[in-house]
């Protein structure tokens, strides 16, 4: 069933890119790492060890429950509105969803690899998360475009790293810690001292 | 000759039923909402009244107002005509009768939005263009799932397509596209039946029509035309659904045709659970769900074309070894016959594979 799974994906990836609420996609983001972590264990059944077990729940634990609930703590101290304002609206960000997918589709199939299939959907996951960053205006919507992007580079180190899965996985994983934590401090800062969120108004010489 | 005795048959039997769909959808939506409802015959009931009715016409208007409820009743009837059912062929069919039958509807549409325009009120107007736009909204999202359709199963008319789709399981190579092939279909058929949550059929307040609106100057014969090629609408997209859930498994046309006949029905049930238990969306938010669609039937099609044909490396996860679809056969052996050298005859992806470590 890895065809449903791998559909599935793709089809959060959408939701996320259309929807306009950041704790429905908040919740979204978790379920695409816990569905990674449960793939990345299924192509593992052969040859499962302990250390792979251990290392693929530890991600999901951390991918799936804390940082969500990092998240969230961080929006109900900031007491923001809960909607996404993205700077490019919900269709065109499909749309870009669309030839993102078709594009990652034609670079996996010339990327001499068995399973091309779940390339493709790793590097469309890291394109969503890549125009996440870059489209949305509000502090905490740039830290899940980068938690969506390491989720799409967590799922390329399964289809390439034959021997080390897991090693990758750990490195996704400091990369994570580090930026939520630092993106935690920082919004509240922004917060406290500019009373919103919006990045895009950081640039302004205003003191108050 | 059998086979186009039971084509007739059921061509027959879709004219005849197309009425009960919305008697069910009336009578689920009044039980839901706690009163008993119209009888299930209700619709038959109404066309014969108002075939007796006479028709006041503007002075406004011109022949294309008239025109227009026949050539919706004669497209809805042409499409009937190129439309499979319950694992039988067509009365009609050929090569590309696919185009032919999305063009059928979306002349239907395109007579009767010319004719609420032809009658000079403003909110028809109004009604006329909201409906082209979410209509050409819909069409890319039901050409492009047709062009997946036609991908898993190259057949290149409806029933072969239909017929074939018998042979696919839904869980097997081929299952993603083909359920969300559907999900876009479903959608499709919201919205071109001007169901909520695209439109409000109940709805009594001119500035919120969108489909009641262009037929609100029609009386008398026409208006029994329009609502009975609704009606005829309302099968023919709900057989292209039903065809792609509920293939027709059985060699016995008979229990085929019962079971698309109750699928049908089965959908009609839905949509009217959806009626009660949903609002209209927003105008602005409408564009969002058709887009919605296009991108299912583009994941489908998408999905189709490039989909792996050797499995996952686990033996643990079922191993699709479903030979591609004779169409794609056509293209790779089309495009492996002009390359010119002998090593570019081997795919790429092989030629790696077998120089790969273990």
């Amino acid at each position: 069933m890895s065809d449903f799974l791998l559909i599935l994906l793709i089809l959060l990836n959408f939701k996320i890119l259309s929807s306009n609420r950041i704790g429905a996609s908040i919740h979204d983001v978790a379920i695409q790492a816990f569905l990674l972590g449960a793939l990345g264990l299924f192509t593992e059944w052969n040859n499962l060890t302990w250390h792979t077990t251990f290392a693929t729940g530890i991600s999901i634990l951390l991918k799936s429950i804390v940082m969500p609930l990092l998240l969230f703590r961080a929006l109900k101290t900031a007491e923001v509105k809960r909607s996404m304002e993205p700077v490019v609206g919900p269709i065109v960000s499909m749309l870009f969803g669309v030839v993102a997918l078709f594009a990652s589709l034609w670079v996996a199939k010339k990327i001499p690899i068995k399973d091309s299939t779940l390339m493709a959907c790793a590097i469309f996951t890291a394109l969503t998360g890549i125009f996440m960053v870059v489209s949305r205006e509000k502090a905490l919507t740039q830290v899940l475009g980068y938690l969506i992007m390491e989720n799409g580079i967590a799922a390329f180190g399964l289809v390439t790293a034959i021997r080390e899965p897991v090693l990758i996985e750990m490195g996704v994983l400091l990369d994570i810690f580090v930026a939520v934590f630092v993106m935690g401090i920082m919004v509240c800062h922004i917060n406290r001292e500019f009373d919103h969120m919006d990045t895009d108004q950081l640039s302004q010489l205003k003191d108050f | 000759m059998n086979n186009i005795l039971w084509s007739l048959i059921l061509l027959v039997m879709g004219m005849a039923l197309a009425p009960l769909q919305r008697g069910v959808i009336n009578r689920v939506k009044a039980r839901m909402a706690g009163r008993t409802g119209a009888p299930l015959l209700q619709p038959y009931f109404d066309l014969y009244k108002l075939l007796w009715k006479g028709s006041v016409y503007s002075e406004t208007t011109t022949m294309i107002f008239r025109a227009g409820p026949v050539i919706g009743l004669a497209t809805a009837l042409g499409a009937l005509f190129l439309l499979p059912f319950g694992g039988q062929a067509s009365l009609i069919h050929f090569n590309g009768d696919i185009i032919l039958f999305v063009y059928f509807l979306g002349l239907g549409r395109f007579f009767t939005i010319l004719a609420a325009l032809d009658t000079g009120s403003s909110f028809e107007g109004m009604g006329a263009s909201r409906e082209a736009f979410f209509s050409a909204l819909a069409e890319p999202a039901l050409l492009i799932g047709m062009g997946a359709l036609v991908c898993c199963t190259g057949g290149l008319s409806l029933s072969q397509v239909y017929n074939q789709l018998a042979d696919m399981e839904l869980t097997g190579f081929w299952g993603p596209s083909i359920l969300l092939t559907a999900a876009s279909f479903i959608l499709v058929y919201l919205t071109e039946n001007s169901r909520i949550p695209v439109d409000d059929p109940t709805t009594h307040l001119e500035l919120t029509m969108i489909h009641e609106v262009m037929i609100l100057d029609h009386s008398g014969v026409d208006l029994a035309l329009i609502e009975y090629a609704g009606s005829l609408r309302l099968w023919l997209f709900g057989s292209l659904i039903i065809g792609t859930l509920f293939p027709p498994l059985f060699s016995y046309t008979i229990i085929n045709a019962t079971i698309a006949i109750s699928g049908i029905m089965a959908l009609s049930m839905f949509v009217g659970i959806l009626e009660s238990t949903m609002a209209r969306l927003r105008m602005l938010h409408v564009p969002r769900l058709l887009t919605v669609s296009i991108v299912f039937s583009l994941l489908a099609m998408l999905w189709s074309l490039t989909h792996d044909t050797n499995g996952p490396s686990n033996p643990l996860v079922r191993n699709f070894h479903q030979p591609p679809s004779p169409i794609l056969k056509n293209v790779n052996a089309a495009v492996r016959n002009t390359s010119s050298s002998n090593d570019e005859n081997i795919p790429t992806n092989q030629l790696i594979k077998e120089k790969r470590l273990p």
